[in-house]
């Protein structure tokens, strides 16, 4: 009897067996769940393949964006805030891929994890997803570019919360244009600029050179550049736009003089400049909640004052995206340390449960506290001798720093803008971008000025 | 008579904190549940209060058939433990209540199974109390298992591509092989002087055979697995020396028929096994998998409440699915809840081993837990595409009088396998 | 709160895991039941051979319970089984067959205590003070009148049981009163049936315990375990146990 029920225990093979397939299907339902729940099979959410019960999406102030109606989704009823927030909110189709629409699909659609679709079966919504962004002044924004391709972000440096993020060209959601693939008008249509568009940064990283300059090179606030025209090496010269003469970092930042920072650059050092560049976020990966944001590069050559001289004016190989060069400015702004920026307000339940809250988050800091206040009171300089408040009144303190980014001979250059206003009240931080619009602080300055007057 | 006068209790250990439970309580704990998971279908609006009164005289007389049972035993037959009926009524409950929501048509025949299959438990209990009379039941109980199945090839009817169905009249089909299940068990268990002799060996293997051969047949694929990996265990067990060898050499015999049998049934199960989300079998082999994985993303943990689900709608839904609608509708916890009870009865089979009174015993538990996991498990991973999905049902839940049936009848043979089960109908006590 | 509406829902699964997790801790954490004690005496050696299971195989072979030396024995030769009955030998398809008191057996032959069983060419007595052949179960009850006591460990008086049972209670009638309010009006009651000796808990408030475990309805008891009526305790003697280790010395 002894042997046999020795032999019995052999069913613990069979338990241990099944206990294994228990784990795995416990683990694929944790790993997989959330795939299988928002499969477009499920007839919780999907008829048809449209989602039946996909919560709103609001902006900072409550306007509703986005809703669902009948079983169809519908945006704001301004035609101009429907196509100012289209990169963001999305589309009806999914071919704005990186959109809150997409991305939060999953939390849009009614399913968490814990209670599965029972919200979505018993209130018949999803989860309200609530923006950071104000829709008016995206608006603003928008109609600012004018219809010419470009992107403008504003954020809240000490929040994080993205105020405005808009992106062209754009359309209409509910009137999709219909020669939308052919029409040399809507090239890169569905990329979000913001965050996708990589553009060389021009005389904008001038800023990060002169932060560069102020931490490795004693003594450069004293220190003179002398421009003829062009920075002289033995590779060939780097041109300026006119012939400064002899110069001092402020003047030569506000003047916007290349042989200056190209001389900088070339005595701070390709590894040194890198380091500072990588230090603001270039070669990091920066996020925007679920949303993806192409990474900023910055790729110094050692032994070429030539290219060091180019790249110290941003016009190497180096590219950033406007929600960097914005990001950068909130860092100057904010004592050196940036704030990450952020999109979602909150995700809310129908049954009210909180499951996503944007939450301030300090990025690594970029500078020292007394390089960011020099850096500061170098952009607030650049207003009063360069810029002038015809844009800007002077109560905000604006201080910001222009940029003229040539890619292609035959075309007009890009045109930048970049900033922040010092001021308590409204701690607003920018960047905007107008392809091929021309000089910085002809073009894209006035579009600056046009959002953050909606602003304040 | 010697009398003693204490002024204070002595300081000693007490018996253990640890109760068995109290029966009559956790009775009317698991009819609250039944209760509650019951009333979410026959109370279809609440409001205007209307209610489903055919449901409701099912679930009455399900609730009532339990009632009777266990104050019944109680009183006439004096005993005392009644866990393994416990999880037996819980499970059962559970399963009602899923049909209740993917078939309620279904439900007469389920809660009428139920009383038959009560009324088997009891008997087949009284049966194995006496080692001496269960042996010699096995040869009788061998034939007819024999006749039951030969019957089955001539009078079969194909229901879903498989010929495992007798219909009697037009209005009782029964499923032959879920009552072969519990003389297989019975036949594959004996006690120690009649394991160690060779006749008895042979005529075991050779029953197998037969079972599986004509489960071959039949084209019953999902039964046959099930047969023999119970075949495997009980051989495992009864194994020593020479017999040892010829069980391997069955195993090995009857392993092999079953994969040449069912080769194109395997070859197609693998093509889908592990690929049921790709588009190719979104909506074709792979539908059943995907909307079952569909069901228990969308329940959450604690399930949309009963009749709220989707997979019920799906076809099977009662039968193989149910455990998609009880983890849509009830919650997933419940669900792997569900999983941990077989597992648990089978760790009790193994324990109940260690003081069995007989090997009869402990063979026949531990075949008849064995075969429950098995049963259970490949149910359970195969709609979840852990394993390839195969036909078979869920034990307790899904729907089915003759599995019903067989289920409490192998719930009996566990019953019997604890030694305690028949110790306390002795001892009967009056109160001065 | 609309969460509110959840609550069932949770309340539900957590019923129904308290439920499965109760049922089976109920049914893993009850005393196993006792074990059958039996012994076989070489003859010729008086080398002592126990049997505490209920089916014993004995032969040559590795597996079996009693591993036997001699040659003339087969590889499993035959089964010791305790049945309802009694206790019997079966021979297991033997080469030399199985023998009770010289005759060779066929089929499950029943055996009492002083039987000289034969197996391989090798007599052994076969020790079982409850199977003696002239009595039964409840013959030993009413001819011997005393067999067994009950000791209270704390105070040391002994108790005898008479006729095979005893009581154990607060109320004046029972064999064992104890005078605590913690204990039921009939609290437990021990007595002698075919299986031997159990103990059963009378629906009694506090319960009742066993070497630690704590037992639900009736449960066997055997020589020297400790019962427990709530705090006071108790040491079980089998008259018949004793007797039987008076044999062995």
């Amino acid at each position: 009897m002894r042997s046999a029920s020795n032999r019995i225990k052999i069913l613990w093979i069979f338990i241990a067996l099944s206990l294994a397939g228990t784990a795995f299907l416990v683990f694929s339902i944790i790993t997989q769940g959330g795939t299988w729940a928002t499969s477009t099979r499920n007839a919780h959410l999907y008829i048809n393949g449209t989602l039946i019960g996909a919560g709103n999406i609001t902006d900072a102030d409550g306007n509703v964006l986005c809703a669902t109606a009948d079983g169809k989704r519908t945006f704001h009823e301004d035609a101009e805030v429907r196509s100012a927030l289209l990169h963001i909110v999305g589309d009806n189709h999914g071919f704005i891929s990186s959109s809150v629409q997409n991305q939060y699909r999953t939390n849009l659609s009614g399913y968490n994890r814990i209670m599965g679709v029972w919200e979505l079966s018993n209130f018949e919504q999803g989860s309200e997803v609530k923006l950071t962004l104000k829709s008016e002044a995206c608006k603003a924004a928008y109609e600012a570019l004018g219809g010419r391709k470009g992107a403008v972000c504003v954020y809240n440096y000490k929040t994080g919360e993205v105020l405005v993020s808009v992106s062209a060209p754009t359309y209409d959601p509910e009137n999709v244009p219909e020669d939308i693939n052919d029409s040399e008008q809507y090239d890169g249509v569905y990329i979000n600029r913001v965050t996708m568009g990589l553009y060389p940064p021009g005389s904008t990283f001038k800023v990060v050179t002169a932060a560069a300059g102020i931490d490795n090179v004693g003594g450069v606030q004293n220190k003179d550049f002398y421009c003829d025209g062009a920075f002289h090496t033995s590779y060939g010269d780097v041109n300026c736009m006119s012939e400064h003469g002899t110069t001092q970092l402020p003047e030569a930042l506000a003047k916007s003089c290349n042989s200056a920072f190209a001389e900088l650059a070339n005595e701070v050092g390709a590894d040194k400049l890198q380091k500072s560049a990588e230090k603001f976020g270039y070669n990091q990966k920066v996020s925007l909640g679920k949303l993806g944001v192409y990474t900023s590069e910055i790729h110094t050559v050692k032994d070429d004052p030539l290219e060091l001289g180019w790249a110290g004016i941003g016009q190497s190989t180096t590219l950033v995206t406007p929600l960097l060069q914005m990001r950068i400015m909130g860092a100057i702004a904010n004592g050196g340390v940036p704030i990450e920026p952020y999109l979602v307000q909150s995700v809310t339940s129908a049954a009210g449960f909180i499951s996503d809250a944007g939450i301030s988050k300090k990025g690594d800091r970029a500078v020292s506290e007394e390089t960011a206040k020099e850096l500061k009171d170098l952009l607030h300089n650049n207003f009063d001798i360069q810029y002038g408040y015809g844009y800007f009144d002077e109560s905000l303190r604006p201080c910001g720093k222009s940029g003229t980014a040539e890619t292609d001979p035959e075309k007009e250059p890009h045109a930048w803008f970049t900033g922040f206003l010092d001021n308590d009240k409204y701690p607003y931080a920018f960047a905007v971008i107008v392809e091929e619009g021309g000089a910085g602080s002809e073009v894209a300055l006035p579009v600056a000025s046009q959002v953050i007057n909606a602003l304040t | 008579m010697l009398k003693q006068k204490q002024d204070k209790a002595p300081k000693g250990k007490r018996p253990p904190k640890r109760r068995p439970i109290k029966t009559i309580p956790m009775m009317l704990l698991i009819t609250a549940y039944q209760l509650y998971t019951f009333s979410q279908l026959a109370i279809t609006n609440i409001k205007k209060l209307e209610i489903n009164y055919t449901m409701l005289i099912y679930f009455g007389v399900f609730i009532a058939c339990e009632w009777l049972y266990v104050i019944g035993m109680r009183t006439i037959a004096k005993r005392r433990n009644f866990e393994i009926e416990l999880i037996g009524f819980f499970l059962t409950g559970i399963g009602i209540a899923a049909i209740g929501s993917a078939k309620p048509d279904g439900l007469l025949v389920q809660v009428a199974a139920f009383v038959l299959g009560l009324v088997g438990f009891g008997v087949l209990v009284w049966i194995l109390g006496d080692s001496e009379r269960a042996m010699k039941m096995r040869l009788p109980l061998g034939v007819l298992a024999i006749l039951i199945l030969v019957a089955n090839i001539f009078l079969g009817s194909d229901i879903n591509g498989a010929r495992n169905w007798i219909v009697i009249g037009n209005a009782v089909s029964i499923q032959p092989s879920e009552f072969v299940k519990i003389i297989f068990v019975f036949v594959g268990a004996a006690t120690l002087e009649k394991l160690q002799t060779s006749k008895n060996l042979y005529m075991f293997i050779g029953f197998s055979a037969a079972c599986v051969g004509v489960l071959f047949i039949l084209k019953d694929f999902g039964t046959a697995v099930i047969f023999f990996l119970t075949f495997l265990l009980i051989a495992f067990m009864r194994s020593g020396d020479i017999r040892t060898i010829a069980l391997a050499l069955a195993s090995a015999a009857l392993g092999g028929t079953l994969i040449a049998m069912f080769k194109t049934t395997v070859k197609n199960r693998l093509a889908t096994y592990r690929h049921v989300w790709e588009p190719e079998f979104i909506d074709g082999k792979g539908f059943q998998q995907t909307r079952v994985l569909i069901g228990i993303a969308s329940g959450g943990l604690f399930g949309l409440g009963l009749g709220k689900g989707n997979v019920r709608d799906v076809i099977f839904s009662s039968t193989d699915l149910i455990f998609g609608v009880v983890c849509e509708e009830m919650g997933v916890i419940t669900g792997v809840a569900i999983l941990v009870c077989f597992m648990l009865f089978a760790v009790y089979a193994v324990n109940n081993a260690r003081t069995s009174r007989s090997t009869f015993y402990s063979i026949a538990g531990t075949a008849a837990a064995g075969l429950l996991l098995f049963q259970a498990s490949i149910n359970i991973f195969g709609v979840t595409d852990v394993i390839p999905f195969t036909g078979v049902t869920l034990p307790f839940i899904s729907r089915g009088g003759s599995s019903m049936i067989s289920c409490w009848c192998l719930l009996a043979f566990l019953k019997a396998s604890d030694s305690r089960t028949y110790l306390t109908t002795y001892g009967e006590i009056k109160r001065k | 709160m609309k969460l509110v509406l959840y609550l069932p829902q949770i309340i539900l699964t957590l019923v129904a895991i308290f439920i499965i997790v109760r049922c089976f801790i109920s049914l893993f954490s009850m005393r196993p039941a006792g074990k059958p004690k039996a012994v076989l005496i070489n003859k010729s050696t008086g080398k002592k051979l126990a049997i505490s299971t209920y089916e014993t195989s004995m032969g040559r072979a590795k597996s079996s319970d009693i591993q036997l030396a001699s040659t003339m024995a087969s590889r499993s030769h035959a089964v010791i089984s305790r049945r309802k009955k009694g206790w019997f030998v079966t021979d297991t398809e033997s080469k030399t067959g199985t023998f009770v008191n010289g005759e060779q057996t066929e089929g499950a032959t029943r055996i009492y205590h002083g039987d000289i069983i034969t197996i391989g060419g090798v007599e052994y007595t076969f020790v079982a003070p409850h199977a003696s052949r002239e009595d039964d179960a409840a013959a030993i009850q009413v001819n011997h009148g005393v067999t067994g006591y009950f000791i209270n460990m704390a105070t040391g008086y002994t108790y005898t049981i008479q006729n095979g049972r005893l009581t154990i209670g607060r109320t004046q009638g029972c064999d064992v009163v104890i005078e605590d309010g913690t204990v039921s009006q009939v609290h437990a009651i021990v007595q002698y049936t075919d299986e031997g000796w159990v103990v059963t808990d009378n629906d009694s408030k506090a319960g009742v315990g066993v070497n630690g475990y704590r037992i639900h309805g009736t449960e066997p008891i055997n020589d020297g375990d400790q019962i427990m009526i709530n705090t006071h305790v108790f040491v079980f003697r089998d008259t018949a146990a004793a007797e039987r280790r008076g044999v062995r010395a």
